[in-house]
């Protein structure tokens, strides 16, 4: 019951606290401005890109559709997401450090474990709200724009082909690894949080950190080529393997082994850090 | 008396930084204590120790027979405090502050009149506004409600007056009483209104550089020391000329304008200002700095 309450507490800051509306007005922004401009000038663009297929094969049925538009918001907005996540989550141990409020936290009964739990969970609650929110826009606001049908992609340089009728699912385990990838995010944001102790640095840390993860994933170099399997940033794109025929489910329980192990790691670092941790400010 | 907080032997250093040094002291129950010391002398860590917000490099404290570490959550939840200036979630209202941390202090709703509690520190009223709008005093009122509000019997407050205006000083004056004498809460509390330590506190310990300079009660501190008495006359050559030769001379200490300060023994005063009306010297007011001020800038400053 304690733990409830803590909770409790935390899903309250967290939904009352300005900064966390950053996020939502961030993603119906790109959304709708991207939907919008798919709406004037899709048919003109992706006739240049099935014009040059043509002559290999016919192309029938609506081929801008709100499945495509969703997997293009997915791939766009899948670099935009961890800022947003760590906009909020990497200010919840630091911020309340820096605000002085986490002095009267501390002089409660509960333990910092717990404490600390309830942030984190409270972080990777607002990450899947975010998510389910782009979900709706993305998916279903595109699905009523321009309705539903298959969708044709180029992955790998393989033209593949999902019937609409087998688009659902293939959208759940999607955001699925999403939701995975960006809750490794927020505990690495969470993770920094609670090592620093002012609530900015934690927050452009985890974007250096991705940054710097996803320029070594970039280069095919035998040095890299060491560490690209267990760097995070290599698994955040796995949900697109959602969407390959057939879809390689060991590559998949890969990806998503290691983003748990990341989780799991970083958060008893956390923990760890957290409960020596002097509350000096 | 059982003491309700015993600090033994603790010692924090940051670094080769020795903050605190070695302090020991005890706060008896249903007393308030005073916990004095100049800017830096590791007041705050010592409080920040007692709340385990700060590990001591070495020592230990215990409230009770409990030791804190060990028995953390039990103690906790009898603990009350302000630690600094009192930090709120500012986009929250004052109420849904309170809720916050009576949730984390686990404490029911129900059983917590919030009436009361807000009439009690002089936020009746202004509940519900948002504490972004509040005044710094407001906030310290604030304070006040969420350390009392699971009825805690140790209340520890560190600089409490701060940003309070003299009616709301007043005020928390009263309160601490209160909350001793009849609800016979422990109170531990720092300030740097001495006059204020003076009248209400039973005992104190000073600390310096991290150590204790002083500790025991407060009448056992102050009773040989030396009260400054400003005598202010209508002549202060002619009352300086009558003093010239007699024992008085060697207690004066400065004289500006028309007053003469001397340094006395209490007992001392009524026999000056009847020798100086006896020999027709006009008086026309004679005060007494309270003896704190002087034994604490004496003994932090080392001063014989």
């Amino acid at each position: 019951m304690e733990f409830v309450r803590i909770l409790k507490n935390e899903l309250i800051k967290t939904i009352k606290k300005p900064r966390s509306f950053i996020g939502f007005g961030v993603v119906a922004f790109i959304c709708l401005l991207l939907q919008a401009a798919f709406y004037n000038d899709g048919k003109e663009i992706l006739s240049f890109v099935t014009g040059q297929l043509e002559n290999s094969l016919t192309i029938e049925g609506q081929v801008l559709n709100g499945n495509l538009i969703c997997f293009i918001l997915l791939q766009t907005l899948i670099i935009q997401m961890p800022l947003l996540v760590a906009l909020v989550t990497g200010d919840l141990v630091s911020g309340e450090i820096a605000n002085g409020t986490m002095r009267f936290l501390l002089t409660r009964p509960a333990s910092r474990s717990k404490i600390l739990l309830a942030k984190w969970l409270a972080g990777v609650f607002y990450t899947l709200l975010l998510l389910a929110f782009l979900g709706v826009l993305a998916l279903f606001v595109s699905r009523a724009i321009f309705g539903a049908d298959d969708l044709i992609h180029i992955n790998s340089e393989v033209l593949t082909v999902i019937q609409a009728d087998d688009m659902n699912w293939r959208f759940v385990g999607a955001f699925g690894i999403a939701f995975l990838s960006l809750t490794v995010v927020a505990t690495l944001a969470h993770f920094l949080s609670t090592v620093m102790d002012n609530s900015i640095t934690p927050i452009v840390s985890t974007m250096a950190i991705i940054i710097i993860f996803t320029i070594i994933g970039m280069f095919d170099l035998p040095s890299f080529d060491i560490l690209q399997p267990f760097l995070f940033t290599t698994h955040m794109i796995s949900w697109k393997d959602m969407f390959e025929d057939p879809i390689p489910k060991a590559d998949i329980i890969n990806s998503c082994v290691i983003l748990f192990a990341h989780i799991v790691l970083l958060l008893g670092a956390s923990l760890y850090i957290f409960n020596k941790k002097d509350i000096n400010s | 008396m059982p003491n309700a907080i015993e600090v033994k032997n603790i010692t924090k250093k940051f670094g080769d930084f020795v903050a605190v040094d070695n302090l020991s002291f005890v706060v008896p129950e249903g007393q308030i204590f005073g916990f004095l010391g100049p800017n830096g002398s590791g007041k705050s860590t010592t409080l920040r120790m007692l709340l385990a917000l700060i590990t001591p490099t070495q020592g230990e404290i215990y409230y009770g027979d409990k030791e804190l570490r060990s028995n953390r959550k039990e103690i906790m939840s009898q603990i009350g405090c302000i630690i600094e200036k009192p930090d709120f979630y500012t986009y929250l209202s004052a109420h849904d502050n309170l809720k916050l941390f009576a949730r984390a202090s686990d404490v029911s709703f129900t059983a917590i009149d919030y009436k009361i509690l807000y009439e009690l520190v002089g936020l009746k009223g202004r509940e519900n506004d948002k504490v972004k709008t509040y005044s710094h005093g407001m906030k310290q009122r604030l304070g006040l409600a969420q350390a009392l509000l699971h009825n805690p019997s140790i209340i520890l407050l560190d600089e409490p007056n701060t940003g309070l205006d003299p009616k709301g000083i007043i005020e928390l004056r009263e309160l601490l009483i209160k909350l001793n004498k009849e609800q016979g809460k422990t109170i531990l509390f720092s300030s740097h209104i001495l006059s204020e330590v003076e009248e209400l506190c039973d005992s104190l310990v000073v600390i310096n550089e991290g150590k204790a300079v002083a500790n025991g009660s407060v009448s056992d501190l102050l009773s040989n020391e030396d009260l400054l008495v400003d005598i202010e006359v209508e002549n202060a050559t002619e009352c300086l000329q009558l003093v010239e030769g007699t024992e008085w001379k060697q207690f004066i200490k400065d004289s500006s304008g028309q007053t003469i300060r001397f340094n006395l023994a209490k007992e001392k005063i009524s026999k000056l200002n009847q020798y100086l009306i006896e020999n027709n010297i006009s008086l026309i007011a004679s005060s007494y700095r309270k003896r704190l001020e002087d034994y604490f800038l004496r003994i932090t400053q080392n001063k014989d």
